[in-house]
């Protein structure tokens, strides 16, 4: 317990995500407070003034005069306390959903900040999506613990003031029992979840990759013949969550019960207080009744402070894992940039470079000079850093040793002209969610619809095109999911294509494509793109005529380098391949 | 008001009276306990705090408890009902997945399915806690209280009885409104969220077009467009909400002054208006819980729906047959066998072929010719839907191959084969997890992966998978080989350009492994790398869904038509071999 506290202080300490909101909104959190108070407040009232005015009438006053102002006050409380409730609500909301779209903003920014980062860590989209889990639980965070919990706390210490100055011995009672309700009760709910937090967790994760692994071996599955044993297991653990989620709500409900038996006991105390000190004479009885009945609506204010406890370890995990995302995307040291954008040669200087901690470098001091216009193609088995150079090469990752350059200047001090030096395709290009117009104009926003269509009719795309009934507006569903693998990478290229600029990175541009198709595809690249330098990762050989060089990449080095007409005169391993490859064995 | 499809889950009638029982128990308490309070608070205002005040509070005591106990235990028995309903939803989701097979995943997207199967069927859990509760409370409790005003003062219980039509009418109105508009946004801002999820997961490729610092304007304004639509549907619930609050707290409030009057003008004594006082909260409370928790729960509602059209999908036909194992006699025969997706018209037509004993079968043509479809149809994972049986196994007419025998005899190796988190060993006894480890090396060894295995520290019982070490596609095919040549029932091979994201010497290599395991086995391979072709028996040649040609590569080469057209249009790129050969 006391390391989970000081782990909480901790992490409260270093955080970026919720405390300075806290301090930022004082004033309107201040206002929001008082409004939420002015809402328990009235509610309270109107129980009080009605109680009175009730035992008031039944004392046969000889006018109804003496009761008015209980009358109009039972009325205006009755009013107060519905729109008071309607504001604190609106409040609140509008500002929890205020910071949360702020925190969108900048979490996107932060993640936008270090790209090399992201490829590392986050391989899968999946994982970057969870932050956004992250983000709402921060937003029921204020709205179903911060809120209450202050308001609750407020009210408690507002009541004791007020009790304290009544009676101070019956006081501390009361304020006894309160702190059981709002502070014992809280902490053993709290540790209570801890636990069943982390076990929950830890299925749900085995769980949910249990069901990822079944839908992406399904047909594996589905010819088994053993589908039956599966859902076995899997189902065993659907059963433990299961019970794990049901004893946690049940645990909950415990303590519900718990902290409104205790709540009981304190209106039983005020029950008597009030029969020993207001009984005196028919003037303070009058306020017996005000007094009982004015306490109840506090259960409503009292009792959620456990389960606003329980929830705080699921709050705390996404603040723990938004502010850890915040550390690791701390701004890099800045390094001068150049402006830079037109070169006549590209530089690896004995370049290295190791994963991680692997063993094997996939660089390994490898040297490649490029001239402006030139074409490589880059071959070699996957896994041997083909990808990794294209990476080195626009400054995505560092090199351990040696250098790149254009023209003499690091590829460092080029950052700031990423942009208009690279057109990169990477492997897993991202389709979004839009239309097919949407997603290719991201290359150049620039440019106009004839230019999307014609960039679009380069990735040999206008059959397609012509095909659907809402051409270039068709929607492509999520990630693209409404199109076909080689109409995804078609539709990426296009968008590469209509960016122009003057370095062009192909990383295996026609993967899932026919051969016929990727011949005349590569065809037309050619004929577009004549003046552009350009790295080609590919693993066919047929179509490579047009290329000025070939680099084949293995364990580190060049293992072959050269136009392909003299690597094919000259290197027996390379023509068996380029023959292997046109099924000429 | 309580959702038709809540019907459909086991067990759901029981939890409903046992949950009625306790909201009655639980309105009888509420009763009980204003009743005596009454009691104490009239002695006290009599001022005489003697045995009977002391009996009163103490009956108060034991009945406020005895409430709190009855939710306590209807909310127990509904959390369980939930917690189980939940699991049971689950199981069903899992088991329609593995009955509707790879058809379905194609069909909704893994991601799709997997939210269905976590986050949905928690928000399903939420919902089934609350909503029952709350329909139950409302169908019993306010009623109980009635009587019990009508029994004290029967003018106060007219009021509570006549504002009821009323909070319920105005609810309606504003309800309906309120319902309308959120549902109508709900599918709004779903797809605003859905913007910065989709923002954020192609930040990579933002930044590659370096447009992802322009775009975070764009995820702002979508942010704010969010808030501000979220913020709209919120403002309708609570004002909705307002307004029920309004009349009831209104009710009370004008009750008050009502009950007030009459006991000046001596119509009435202290005790039934001070009973009437405490206990019409109470009355309104399950109605305005009612309102609260259905803006609430909306989330949960969709998502039943959502998951009961999933289950209400038509699941595909299992076909029984006779058990036939496959062997050099064997023949199956597809006529006029067409296939057509729901979605698009991506499909085949009118196949007609014949396939014998243990030979080497090519399917080829271009991307999108229907390959993958036919293979699928071969697998049974894609029925057609005919009038007539398109399939004939041995004499057997099937209207689909989507049968247990049948499939107990398949090896199917996609593109990019999947492997399951666990050892490599597992991975190869997947169709036979009582394998003995030396059938399983045997198994490793044919299939090539001895010298892989043998650069592993921990050999066969090296970890992969997602999470685990990173595999070469190559090895990954020759896992899924090893797995197949495993089981010795199995021994028709369907491969679906098992080569297609390898390197050439990767591909070539993979090559020389299978062709020599297919012997006596019937091997059929999707692929566009004519290659492969050399080695065939049989060559089919598809275009457009159709087949356009078959026969035997010696005469389909020489003869004009697709496959001589393919194999040309190769060739002229070939002019590296075309100049060396000069």
């Amino acid at each position: 317990m006391r390391q989970r506290i000081s782990k909480t202080m901790r992490l409260l300490k270093q955080d970026h995500w919720f405390i300075q909101y806290l301090k930022k909104d004082r004033l309107r959190l201040g206002l929001l407070l008082l409004i939420a108070l002015m809402t328990v407040f009235c509610a309270m009232a109107l129980m009080f003034t009605s109680g009175f005015l009730i035992s008031k009438s039944a004392r046969h006053p000889y006018n109804l005069f003496v009761v008015y102002v209980p009358v109009v006050l039972t009325r205006a409380f009755g009013i107060g306390r519905p729109v008071f409730k309607y504001f604190e609500r609106l409040e609140s909301h509008d500002w929890v959903l205020r910071i949360v779209s702020k925190l969108r903003s900048d979490l996107y920014s932060r993640l936008e900040r270090q790209g090399s980062f992201l490829s590392r860590h986050f391989q899968t989209g999946r994982l970057l999506g969870l932050f956004a889990d992250d983000l709402d639980h921060l937003e029921n965070f204020y709205l179903r613990t911060i809120f209450p919990i202050s308001i609750a706390y407020l009210l408690f210490f507002l009541l004791a003031a007020v009790m304290a100055v009544v009676d101070w011995r019956w006081a501390i009672l009361v304020v006894c029992l309160m702190l059981i309700v709002l502070l014992l009760l809280p902490m053993v709910a709290l540790s209570l979840a801890w636990e069943k937090d982390q076990q929950e967790k830890s299925l749900t994760k085995k769980q949910y990759q249990d069901s990822a692994e079944a839908l992406f071996g399904l047909t594996d599955w589905q010819i088994s013949g053993h589908r039956a044993d599966f859902l076995q297991t899997v189902g065993r653990g659907n059963q433990q969550l299961s019970r794990i989620k049901n004893s946690n709500d049940q645990h909950q409900n415990n303590m519900k019960l718990l902290s409104e038996l205790f709540f009981a006991l304190a209106a039983l105390t005020l029950l008597f207080w009030s029969s020993q000190h207001l009984t005196n004479s028919q003037n303070t009885a009058n306020f017996a009744a005000s007094v009982i009945l004015a306490f109840f609506p506090l259960m409503d204010t009292f009792v959620p402070a456990v389960k606003a406890a329980a929830d705080l370890p699921l709050y705390f995990s996404s603040l723990n894992s938004l502010n850890q995302l915040s550390r690791q995307t701390m701004r890099p040291a800045a390094v001068t940039q150049s402006n830079k954008s037109h070169f006549d040669k590209i530089c690896f200087q004995n370049v290295s470079f190791t994963y991680g901690d692997e063993k094997n470098p996939l660089l390994d001091h490898f040297s490649l000079t490029i001239n402006r216009g030139e074409k490589i193609a880059i071959l070699g088995p996957s896994g041997e850093g083909k990808t990794t150079l294209l990476q080195l090469l626009i400054g995505d990752l560092q090199a351990d040793q040696g250098e790149i350059s254009f023209d003499e200047v690091p590829v460092d001090q080029l950052q700031q002209k990423r942009a208009a030096n690279f057109a990169y395709l990477n492997q897993a290009p991202f389709i979004f969610n839009s239309t097919i117009l949407n997603n290719v104009r991201l290359g150049n926003e620039q440019a106009d619809d004839q230019q999307v269509i014609k960039a679009l009719d380069q990735a040999g795309l206008t059959d397609l095109i012509q095909q659907l009934p809402a051409g270039i507006e068709t929607q492509v569903g999520e990630s693209g999911h409404l199109l076909s693998g080689g109409q995804r990478q078609r539709i990426a290229l296009a968008r590469i294509l209509l960016k122009d600029a003057p370095i062009l990175l192909l990383d295996e541009p026609t993967l899932g494509l026919d051969p016929i198709t990727e011949h005349s595809l590569m065809q037309t690249i050619f004929r577009n793109q004549k003046d552009k330098t350009m790295f080609w990762i590919t693993h066919h050989l047929a179509g490579l005529e047009k290329v000025d060089r070939i680099i084949f990449l293995e364990k580190g080095k060049a293992a072959m380098s050269g136009s392909p007409r003299s690597l094919y005169e000259t290197e027996p391993r390379f023509k068996k391949l380029y023959d292997l490859d046109l099924g000429r064995i | 008001m309580i959702d038709e499809h809540l019907w459909k889950l086991p067990g759901i009638k029981r939890c409903l009276i046992y949950s009625t029982v306790y909201a009655l128990l639980k309105g009888l308490a509420i009763v009980g306990q204003a009743a005596f309070l009454t009691q104490a608070l009239t002695a006290a205002w009599r001022l005489q705090i003697n045995s009977a005040w002391y009996f009163a509070t103490l009956f108060f005591f034991i009945f406020f408890c005895l409430r709190q106990f009855f939710d306590w235990l209807q909310t127990r028995q509904l959390s369980s009902f939930a917690a189980k309903a939940a699991y049971y939803l689950k199981q069903q989701i899992d088991a329609k997945i593995l009955l509707q097979g790879p058809a379905i995943v194609d069909h909704l997207g893994s991601g799709n399915l997997l939210t269905l199967s976590y986050e949905r069927v928690d928000q399903i859990r939420i919902y089934l806690e609350t909503i029952l509760a709350r329909f139950t409370d409302l169908m019993t409790i306010p009623w109980l209280i009635l009587i019990y005003v009508f029994w004290q003062n029967w003018q106060s219980g007219l009021i509570l009885f006549c504002s009821l039509p009323l909070i319920v009418f105005f609810m309606i109105i504003l309800g309906l409104a309120a319902q309308k508009k959120a549902d109508a946004q709900y599918a709004d801002f779903a797809a605003l969220n859905n913007h910065f999820l989709d923002a954020v997961r192609g930040l990579e490729t933002l930044k590659m077009l370096a447009v992802s610092q322009k775009y975070s304007q764009s995820v702002k304004t979508a942010s704010e467009d969010y808030r501000k639509k979220t913020m709209s549907v919120l403002q309708v619930a609570f004002t909705s909400s307002f307004a029920l609050d309004f009349f009831t707290t209104l009710s009370i409030a004008i009750e008050a002054v009502m009950l007030g009057i009459a006991l000046i003008n001596r119509q009435l004594p202290l005790a039934p208006a001070l009973a009437v006082l405490i206990v019409s909260p109470d009355f309104f409370l399950p109605l305005r819980q009612f309102g609260e928790d259905y803006h609430a729960n909306l989330d949960g509602k969709n998502a039943l729906h959502e998951l009961s059209a999933l289950l209400e999908m038509q699941a595909p036909k299992r076909i029984v047959m006779r058990p036939a194992d496959w062997s050099q006699e064997s023949q199956l025969s597809l006529s006029h066998l067409s296939y057509r997706y729901a979605e698009n018209a991506d499909a085949v037509q009118d196949l007609n072929l014949t396939i014998h004993g243990f030979s080497k079968i090519a399917i080829v043509g271009m991307s999108g010719a229907g390959k993958s479809t036919l293979l699928n149809l071969l697998a049974g994972f894609l029925q057609p839907d005919q009038p007539n049986p398109a399939f004939n196994l041995d004499g057997q007419s099937l209207m689909s191959l989507n049968a247990d025998s049948w499939q107990k005899q398949l090896s199917y190796m996609p593109q990019n084969p999947y492997l399951f988190s666990a050892s490599i060993e597992k991975n190869i006894a997947f169709y036979d997890p009582q394998a003995s480890r030396q059938r399983i090396l045997a198994a490793a060894d044919q299939a090539g992966l001895s010298p892989f295995l043998e650069n592993l520290p921990n050999g066969l019982d090296t970890q992969v998978g997602e999470s685990h070490r990173g595999i070469s596609g190559g090895q990954a095919q020759r896992i899924v080989l090893a797995r197949a040549l495993l089981d010795p029932k199995r021994r028709i091979w369907l491969m679906d350009e098992p080569s297609a994201h390898l390197d050439i010497e990767s591909e070539y290599a993979l090559k020389q492994t299978i062709l020599p395991l297919t012997d006596h086995r019937l091997l059929i391979l999707a692929t566009h790398r004519l290659h492969w072709l050399k080695q065939m028996d049989w060559i089919v040649v598809m275009k457009a869904g159709r087949i356009v040609q078959q026969g035997r590569l010696d005469d389909l080469i020489n003869q004009p038509g697709e496959l001589k057209n393919m194999s040309d249009s190769l060739a002229t790129e070939g002019d590296l071999h075309a100049a060396a050969d000069i």
